[in-house]
């Protein structure tokens, strides 16, 4: 009699034990559910009326022990009942940590995507510089004789919006200048790197414009400042736009 | 296995629930820590703001900015007053140089009456060196002379200029236009102020 009760209070014990090693596994505590697991392999050998060769059925039967079961029982029900609200902590804790620990990171990984790092990151602030600088160049150097090589050349260091607004300045260029047999040459003397923050940048440029016409010889000189938006696609930095400040 | 067993003997099953507890408290313990530290990271990540490097290049920047939006504005009515906001923004030879021009400038002024006004149309520091407490700077700037009678003239300047580093803030140590053309490859150091 005693016995069976035993039985079955383990058995639920066991459940128990299951369920809280279950939660546990999931916190990558493999060792919580196994020694749990295996005695109720083991008890379930001699409940299932395993013949008496064994000597665990025969101390279970002692009378001197039918006493303590159901105190264990007891005991027995607080301790799980107590592993069961600490399983459940452990649950909302670690999920908690979970949680908080992937919003942490969303945090920083759109902070980082959003800091400016013109000037605190030097190597990719003198990337963007040097290649701004050439496109500059490129795109504001032409010769009457080729204005198409210019134009060609153009298309691969503009993007987006800045495509259309060369095409349109560099129509006139292409009616004009060999009229006026035009030699163009841009220089980019001074460039700041603004903005900064991953594929996106904007830079202050001071540029220098030499026209030399061909027939006279004769040279004039402007200077030029405006700032770049550039774009990074396919690991060069490109012009996006070009703001000349309403001049 | 043998381990095992003797854990399930039925004379112990009274402190059977023991280790049961104990694993749960120290999981438990373990997943509060967890949760802890995961709170402070959080904390950490929303709290924290743009690294010191970063905050110094806009700061120096903005110093820069104000400094020559100073020394491109002067009204002949309150020449001295705009002179001291010369000396004001500028360190070692720049200020040097206002110092010794200081009652040139206050005659000349005063004798055209003009009110120069301008707008910082943009700027970027191209170099910082917080070590040395030096920086250099470019900025774009719309300057517009008033004269005392007849309309006022708009010009566009380009200006480079460097700050040094003071224990009262980031001043302008040089300030000059880049000049044009053929003269660009001499030097880029001219006088401050217009």
């Amino acid at each position: 009699m005693a016995d069976k009760d035993v039985k079955v209070t383990e058995a639920a014990r066991d459940e128990d034990a299951d369920l809280v090693g279950g939660a546990f596994a999931e916190r990558a505590e493999p060792t919580g559910a196994a020694p749990d697991a295996q005695p109720t392999a083991d008890d379930a050998k001699p409940a299932d009326g395993k013949p008496a060769g064994s000597a665990e059925p025969a101390e279970a039967a002692e009378p001197a022990e039918a006493a303590e079961p159901a105190e264990g029982a007891r005991s027995g029900r607080r301790g799980w009942r107590t592993a069961a609200a600490l399983g459940a902590v452990t649950v909302v804790l670690a999920g908690f940590g979970v949680w908080a620990t992937l919003h942490a990171s969303s945090v920083r990984s759109n902070a980082a995507a959003q800091a400016n790092t013109a000037l605190t990151d030097g190597p990719a602030t003198a990337t963007v510089r040097r290649e701004i600088s050439a496109a500059v160049n490129t795109i504001f150097s032409y010769n009457y004789a080729n204005t198409a090589a210019t134009r060609r050349a153009a298309q691969s260091v503009l993007t987006g919006p800045a495509v259309r607004q060369y095409n349109t300045l560099f129509t006139l260029v292409t009616k004009n200048a060999p009229t006026q047999k035009l030699v163009v040459t841009t220089r980019v003397t001074n460039s700041g790197v603004e903005l900064l923050s991953g594929n996106r940048a904007r830079l202050l440029v001071f540029a220098n414009q030499q026209d030399t016409r061909a027939g006279t010889r004769q040279s004039s000189y402007a200077g030029a400042m405006f700032a770049v938006t550039a774009l990074r696609q396919g690991g060069r930095w490109k012009i996006e736009n070009i703001d000349t400040f309403g001049s | 296995m043998t381990t095992a067993s003797a854990t399930t003997k039925p004379g112990t099953r009274g402190w059977l629930a023991e280790p049961l507890v104990a694993t749960a408290l120290v999981l438990a313990i373990l997943a509060a820590g967890f949760a802890a530290w995961s709170a402070w990271s959080w904390f950490q990540a929303s709290s924290a703001g743009a690294p010191a490097s970063a905050q110094l290049r806009d700061q120096v920047l903005q110093a820069g900015e104000q400094a020559v939006q100073n020394f491109n504005t002067l009204d002949y009515r309150k020449v001295a007053a705009g002179l001291a906001l010369w000396e004001h923004s500028s360190t070692g030879p720049l200020h040097a140089e206002i110092s010794a021009g200081r009652s040139q400038f206050t005659q000349q002024i005063e004798a055209t009456k003009t009110v120069t006004t301008a707008r910082i149309l943009d700027g970027a520091l191209t170099a910082l060196n917080p070590k040395a407490g030096t920086a250099s700077i470019m900025v774009a700037v719309q300057i517009t002379v008033t004269p005392a009678s007849g309309s006022p003239a708009t010009k566009q300047s380009r200006l480079l200029g460097t700050l040094t580093r003071t224990s009262s803030g980031w001043k302008l140590s040089a300030l000059g236009q880049v000049p044009v053309g053929a003269a660009a490859s001499a030097n880029g150091k001219g006088s401050g102020g217009g």
